[in-house]
């Protein structure tokens, strides 16, 4: 185990995935969510066969005993992809990534509902005071609660966001009865394949042709995507899962800088 | 107002992977026990 390696290695991951969602947030308001999503699964796949290769892994690393398992982890993690791509292009960066975090919160209460996991008071006060805290970030979105007028494209981009935070959470809670008989390769692969497949089946409900700017964008982004999740798998491998999780939280300080610099995004009051 | 619900929710999540860590050590812990008569 070298920790210290496999924090960098994470922390790596997490600018590589801010990034990636930058340039998915530059094209989100022309590019519907789910041809986003098509870019961005089709071409990480290409970086993630290369780097199975290379580690010698192509093989029997993609052996699977659970299609249809990949499947199903396939549509609720394409679904909450496609929620938090499309949630890009109404609220700022550093919103999505916040509203992002309920995901953990939400998979301590998925996992006790669907596998049966022990729940005990410590981590239920913890995700109730985690959710505290979502409703506190939603709560200048929300009419009620701000007691203003709010722009119905904020309420929604909020409500999507929060959407692909609950997939995503039953996402992972099936990525832990999956893990159980399959591979990590074989998991990131085929999420990727049915990720590109799922988001194919969308093209009859509005894709758009690209500008020659847009498309170098969203290649570069599923090019990202794809390396991201080279730097993320690896780092898990260096270190307890527990040394490293708590730095995903450094997106914040990526998404509250790109936001500021890139996008001229106001801290919503 | 933003940065103080996020802090929030970072807070709630840091000690959800503390106190998975400290369950999972004392997994451990009892499985090592239990090894030695099978």
């Amino acid at each position: 185990m070298r920790p210290l390696r496999g924090i960098i290695l994470k922390l790596i991951s997490v600018v590589i995935f801010i990034v990636m969602a930058s340039l998915i947030k530059a094209v989100a308001r022309h590019v519907p969510a789910g041809e986003t999503v098509f870019f961005r699964a089709l071409f990480a796949l290409p970086v993630i066969v290369v780097w199975l290769a290379l580690r010698r892994e192509l093989g029997v690393g993609l052996i699977t005993h659970n299609p249809i398992g990949h499947v199903w982890r396939g549509l609720l993690g394409t679904t909450a992809m496609g929620l938090g791509f499309a949630g890009l292009g109404y609220l700022p960066l550093p919103e999505v990534t916040a509203l992002g975090y309920a995901s953990p919160l939400l998979t301590v209460i998925f996992a006790a509902m669907f596998l049966g996991e022990e729940v005990r008071a410590f981590r239920i006060s913890a995700v109730g005071l985690g959710l505290v805290g979502v409703l506190i970030v939603l709560a200048p979105r929300l009419s009620l609660a701000s007691g203003a007028a709010v722009g119905q494209v904020e309420t929604l981009g909020a409500i999507v966001v929060l959407g692909g935070a609950v997939f995503s959470a039953l996402a992972q809670v099936f990525v832990r009865k999956l893990v159980l008989a399959e591979t990590t390769a074989a998991i990131v692969f085929y999420f990727m394949l049915t990720a590109s497949v799922l988001s194919l089946c969308t093209l009859p409900f509005g894709w758009v042709i690209p500008t020659a700017t847009e498309a170098v964008l969203l290649v570069l982004a599923g090019l990202l995507g794809g390396v991201g999740q080279v730097f993320l798998t690896s780092s898990y491998r260096e270190a307890d899962a527990s040394v490293i999780a708590p730095f995903e939280y450094a997106s914040m300080i990526f998404a509250l800088a790109i936001g500021y610099v890139v996008f001229d995004e106001v801290r919503p009051a | 107002m933003m940065l103080g619900g996020a802090a929030l929710v970072i807070l709630a999540g840091v000690l959800i992977i503390w106190r998975e860590r400290k369950l999972g050590l004392e997994r451990a812990r009892q499985r090592k026990a239990m090894t030695p008569q099978g």
